[in-house]
């Protein structure tokens, strides 16, 4: 991530007409709007679609950005909105189990990152039957550096119901994982 | 001892405890089989999200927003001037159309200059004459103005009603 220029001066660059400046907000925040978009519509392609669409946005609605919230919450705010109005609108083929099958043919040496690939094929397959609402809420919670005021500012939600709606959301996160992984077992035995 | 409930569960993954808090816990969780287990239960959640926090991006993103920046500020800002197959048609016809109506105005003798503008028409006599030459056919006039006057009603409809129905519903069928 670059470090070197805060957000705030690029905006202004980018306000003053040096639009390359938004390249670097780009890429200092795409992962964490994707994250938001894959993990809230479960496919890779619509994530992408609506990542740039967010990203789009952003840059069209600089004008109105008052700079009194940081960038990355008003991105993230965005990009959340974005995509649970995408996953509302369309009916989205998730990503399933089988559809990982596919890939798991591949050989991967590395036992570490085999069992990484692993959990993050159950986690979306979980989080692909959850509501869209609950899948953001949990997203933001693990991005780790956002506090529950910021998260309650992207949200739209006040802190307190957001804390009774994350322990909710990781309550189902939980069940439904549990469910998918003994599923998983009883098919090997 | 105490109850603890599905909260302290989280409260202990995320750490949020005090340590007297989790102390009083963990001696519970090492005695209590159903708290053991749903506490393994939600550490798979809690550990699988935290392993797999942030998805990377894909290399060609950055790119492509730039170039729908790009895209979209040229179709914002971009306004062609002059004669353009968009633009200049409007132009051409507004502008055949003033002529025609002053033309016909002139020929029906609604326009007197030398009253209007006596400085600017010295003779009247030769503007006469040259009307008197001058003739169009009051069918060619109306015929005229009834085809611009349509095209431009066709093309107020399209910007209108036409072109934002099918906009809407090409969104609406998922086309780009």
């Amino acid at each position: 991530m670059d470090t070197k220029i805060d957000d705030s001066q690029l905006i202004a660059q980018v306000r003053a007409g040096r639009a390359a400046g938004f390249r670097i907000l780009v890429a200092r925040y795409q992962d964490y709007v994707y994250t938001i978009c894959y993990r809230v519509l479960g496919n890779r392609e619509d994530a992408e679609e609506v990542t740039q669409d967010a990203f789009v946005k952003a840059f069209n609605g600089l004008g109105n950005f008052q700079g009194q919230s940081k960038f990355s919450t008003w991105i993230y705010r965005i990009a959340m909105n974005s995509a649970i109005s995408h996953r509302r609108k369309k009916k989205i083929p998730v990503e399933t189990l089988e559809d990982y099958k596919q890939f798991d043919k591949g050989e991967i040496s590395d036992m570490a990152e085999y069992q990484r690939l692993e959990q993050k094929k159950f986690l979306q397959i979980a989080l692909n039957t959850m509501l869209p609402d609950d899948v953001s809420v949990l997203t933001l919670f693990y991005f780790e550096e956002l506090s529950l005021e910021e998260m309650s500012e992207i949200t739209g939600i006040n802190v307190t119901t957001l804390k009774v709606k994350l322990f909710r959301a990781r309550k189902r996160l939980s069940s439904a994982l549990d469910k998918i992984l003994k599923k998983e077992v009883n098919s090997l035995i | 001892m105490n109850r603890f409930t599905e909260e302290d569960i989280f409260n202990y993954l995320d750490r949020s405890m005090t340590p007297e808090q989790s102390k009083q816990f963990e001696k519970r969780l090492n005695s209590d089989p159903e708290l053991k287990s749903a506490v393994s239960e939600a550490r798979i959640a809690h550990q699988y999200f935290k392993n797999n926090s942030l998805e990377k991006a894909p290399v060609h993103l950055a790119n492509q927003v730039m170039t729908s920046i790009s895209k979209a500020t040229k179709t914002k800002y971009y306004r062609p001037s002059g004669l353009f197959s968009s633009t200049g048609f409007l132009l051409v016809s507004g502008v055949f159309t003033a002529l025609v109506a002053f033309m016909s105005l002139i020929n029906a003798g609604y326009v007197d200059l030398q009253r209007m503008a006596p400085g600017l028409v010295e003779n009247q006599t030769l503007l006469d004459s040259f009307f008197d030459d001058f003739f169009i056919s009051e069918s060619i006039i109306t015929n005229s103005l009834v085809v611009i006057y349509g095209v431009l009603a066709l093309v107020v409809l399209d910007k209108l009603l036409f072109n934002p129905f099918f906009k809407k519903r090409a969104k609406r069928l998922g086309y780009h």
